[in-house]
């Protein structure tokens, strides 16, 4: 394996890591987030950074065998979030929220 | 191999990383930010800029136009799907009461739906 080869396998072991340190970071806004839609848009990144990390495994393999799964998650990654905004968000409050009645109607000053 | 080649691939390598790297940082930011829409902000980094460098870099590391396809085929549907979930998330955020009315510099929303009431 000559000197280049190595840089190139370096970079791309440290894109896997970076991704998986990111998917961590986001296991704990899923685990945490206040409200439903939160949720819902950590799991739209979710999609994003499997597509990401699959890309990475495919550019070391330099194999395209995963293409057609990235492919099949850019296209319906956004099913989930856009059902749970459409759908359960609506009945959703998060707990001890100011906001939680809808404020708008209801005595607010205007200019 | 010769050494273009060899400079396209680290290149490639290069882009990968610096594409992961993008997504980190729009996690961050979605860990850091205070609210639904600037989370939501946050969130499409990842899913564009950062996906998009990423394609790139693994299309200069596979350079057969079978696979170029594929990967401008992601690309697209990424950029067809993401926008429509970040406004249906921003939609839904906003007619539940999640969206801090004090905090915004213009909301032409709220005039329009109250007129409707």
């Amino acid at each position: 394996m000559s000197a280049p080869e190595t840089v190139d396998r370096v970079l791309l072991v440290a894109a896997v890591v970076v991704t998986v340190i990111a998917g961590a970071a986001l296991l704990t806004r899923i685990w945490r987030g206040p409200s439903m839609l939160d949720r819902a848009i950590a799991l739209d990144v979710c999609a994003a950074l499997i597509i990401a990390g699959l890309g990475a495994k495919s550019a070391f393999a330099r194999d395209p065998f995963y293409f057609p799964i990235m492919l099949v998650l850019a296209f319906l990654g956004f099913t989930g979030s856009v059902g749970i905004a459409r759908f359960i968000a609506v009945r959703d409050r998060p707990p001890g929220h100011p906001h939680g009645e809808r404020t708008r109607h209801g005595g607010e000053e205007k200019p | 191999m010769s050494v273009w080649l060899q400079i396209l691939d680290t290149a490639g390598a290069a882009l990968v990383l610096i594409g992961a790297a993008i997504c980190l940082l729009g996690v961050i930011g979605m860990l850091k930010l205070p609210d639904v829409l600037s989370r939501s902000h946050a969130a499409t980094k990842p899913q564009a800029l950062g996906m998009l460098i990423v394609l790139a870099g693994v299309a200069l590391r596979l350079r057969s136009g079978m696979d170029l396809a594929t990967l401008a085929l992601i690309g697209f549907f990424q950029l067809m799907t993401g926008p429509v979930a970040a406004h249906l998330v921003a939609r839904s955020a906003y007619r539940t009461g999640q969206v801090d009315h004090g905090e915004l510099l213009f909301d032409d929303l709220d005039e329009q739906l109250t007129e409707e009431h």
